[in-house]
């Protein structure tokens, strides 16, 4: 087995990942393989300074956003979020449809001139003499 | 001791002159009185004249237990007369042989110089000119931003209206009427308070409308008519017509009482009332509020119910305008 071979067992070993078989092979190998010792001492370094770092800061949302993924696929007892989504759209669409006949009633609705109703009167009240004599 | 008095004393006045005490509003009662009949045999000559038309002479009488009698005078004497027997009220018509029935109402007036304030109207009283040659007190009705309503001139020995004035909201004069003759105690003969109709006369309901009139109207319109159950005194339904308004057909009704007249017009649903530039102002009336405005043939009302659009005008004050339109079935 070349060394290449070995690196990823190496690495195995030293996150603590190998099996018992896999750790008392690289250990043998490493006894008598140079370059081998010099990958191990390596990673081993690396892994030292990677455990060295500060920890990242956990993003403010990080819990809502693992909410939102974790949350089940029904609404809370309700439609599956599809059909979910299509109820809102067709309210919204019923909304937008009754807003629109009422301004359209209102639009239609005819405007009478109480003007004329009261010149009606007036000229009635002329045309019938002052003791009500008018017949129609 | 002196002082106890002297605190007693001011305790007193002060009490005699706190809100609380300072009685019932005058002036207001005095108008609420100024129309109904007086204890003791009435009799009249009124005047009645609307802005830019013909005065109107009414023989207004009263006797015991609230009898009346109001002959609106034409030029061959009594052409259109009301009598009040205690139980119904009697509208007749000498030239046409025609008598409506309607409801007992006494007052010293004819129905268009009623007048009752607006609970928020001012009221101010002073000493008035005599008329028909009687002392009289003064009432001045303002609306609540200044603006003179009604001007009122109450007897002082009996407390009835002997003159009037209504005013538009511009500051014109609407209408006016004034007795010019009036003598009280002396009691009338109790058949002029009684009426039996002759047998060749027709006698109707004040309300009910010509038949042919009316079913034209319901077929030209396609509405179902709707008319006021009350009237005021002395009026009754003369005639109903169909005035054509763009694509609509509205009812016209026309209500009289001999000098003064009142439409009602019934509009068809979906459609909208435009007062014109002055718009109006709001009035309650008990299934919704109602806009009142002025015309030159006096104030208009107008209003909606169940979805129908209604507008009253004539020449009655803004009780008698509510009284009507509250009515309408």
């Amino acid at each position: 087995m070349a060394c290449k071979s070995w690196r990823q067992s190496i690495g195995a070993y030293v996150d603590g990942q190998a099996g018992a078989l896999e750790n008392l092979s690289v250990l043998a190998h490493l006894r008598f393989c140079r370059p081998c010792q010099g990958e191990l001492r390596l990673a081993k370094a690396l892994k030292g300074a990677l455990r060295a770092l500060p920890a990242p800061p956990v993003p403010e949302d990080l819990w809502v956003g693992l909410e939102r993924v974790s949350r089940p696929r029904r609404a809370s007892g309700g439609l599956p979020l599809p059909l979910t989504r299509l109820g809102l759209g067709l309210t919204g669409v019923f909304a937008a449809a009754g807003f629109l006949i009422l301004c359209w009633s209102w639009i239609d609705r005819e405007e009478l001139s109480v003007e004329l109703m009261v010149r009606a009167h007036h000229e009635y009240e002329i045309g019938r003499g002052p003791l009500g004599r008018k017949e129609i | 001791m002196m002082l106890a008095a002297s605190m007693a004393a001011a305790l007193a006045w002060m009490a005699a002159w706190s809100p609380a005490h300072a009685g019932p509003d005058i002036p207001r009662e005095r108008i609420r009185r100024a129309f109904q009949l007086p204890p003791v045999p009435f009799e009249g000559e009124l005047s009645f004249q609307a802005a830019g038309e013909k005065v109107s002479l009414f023989m207004i009488s009263s006797g015991p237990r609230g009898v009346y009698r109001r002959d609106l005078m034409g030029p061959e004497g009594a052409a259109r007369s009301v009598v009040g027997d205690g139980e119904r009220e009697w509208i007749f018509d000498g030239t046409r042989r025609r008598v409506w029935i309607g409801t007992h109402q006494p007052a010293i007036v004819p129905a268009a110089a009623l007048f009752q304030p607006q609970t928020s109207d001012q009221l101010s009283l002073s000493t008035g000119s005599p008329v028909a040659g009687r002392p009289s007190s003064l009432i001045e009705v303002r609306s609540r931003e200044g603006q003179l309503r009604q001007r009122i001139w109450i007897d002082e020995e009996h407390g009835v209206a002997l003159r009037g004035e209504a005013f538009a909201p511009d500051g014109g004069l609407g209408w006016s009427w004034r007795f010019k003759r009036v003598s009280f105690g002396r009691r009338r003969a109790a058949e002029s308070f009684e009426f039996r109709p002759s047998s060749a006369a027709i006698v109707s309901d004040r309300l009910q409308a010509d038949d042919s009139q009316q079913r034209q109207a319901v077929e030209r319109t396609g509405l179902q008519p709707r008319k006021p159950k009350w009237l005021p005194s002395g009026y009754y339904l003369e005639s109903v017509g169909v005035m054509a308004h763009g694509r609509k057909s509205i009812i016209h009704y026309r209500f009289s009482d001999g000098a003064t007249m009142l439409s009602l017009f019934q509009c068809p649903p979906r459609v909208r009332l435009k007062f014109g530039p002055k718009g109006g102002r709001r009035l309650r009336l008990s299934n919704g509020s109602a806009t009142l405005s002025w015309s030159e043939s006096g104030p208009v009302l107008g209003w909606s119910d169940l979805g129908f659009k209604f507008v009253l005008v004539g020449r009655l004050d803004a009780e008698g305008l509510r009284r009507v339109a509250e009515s309408v079935q």
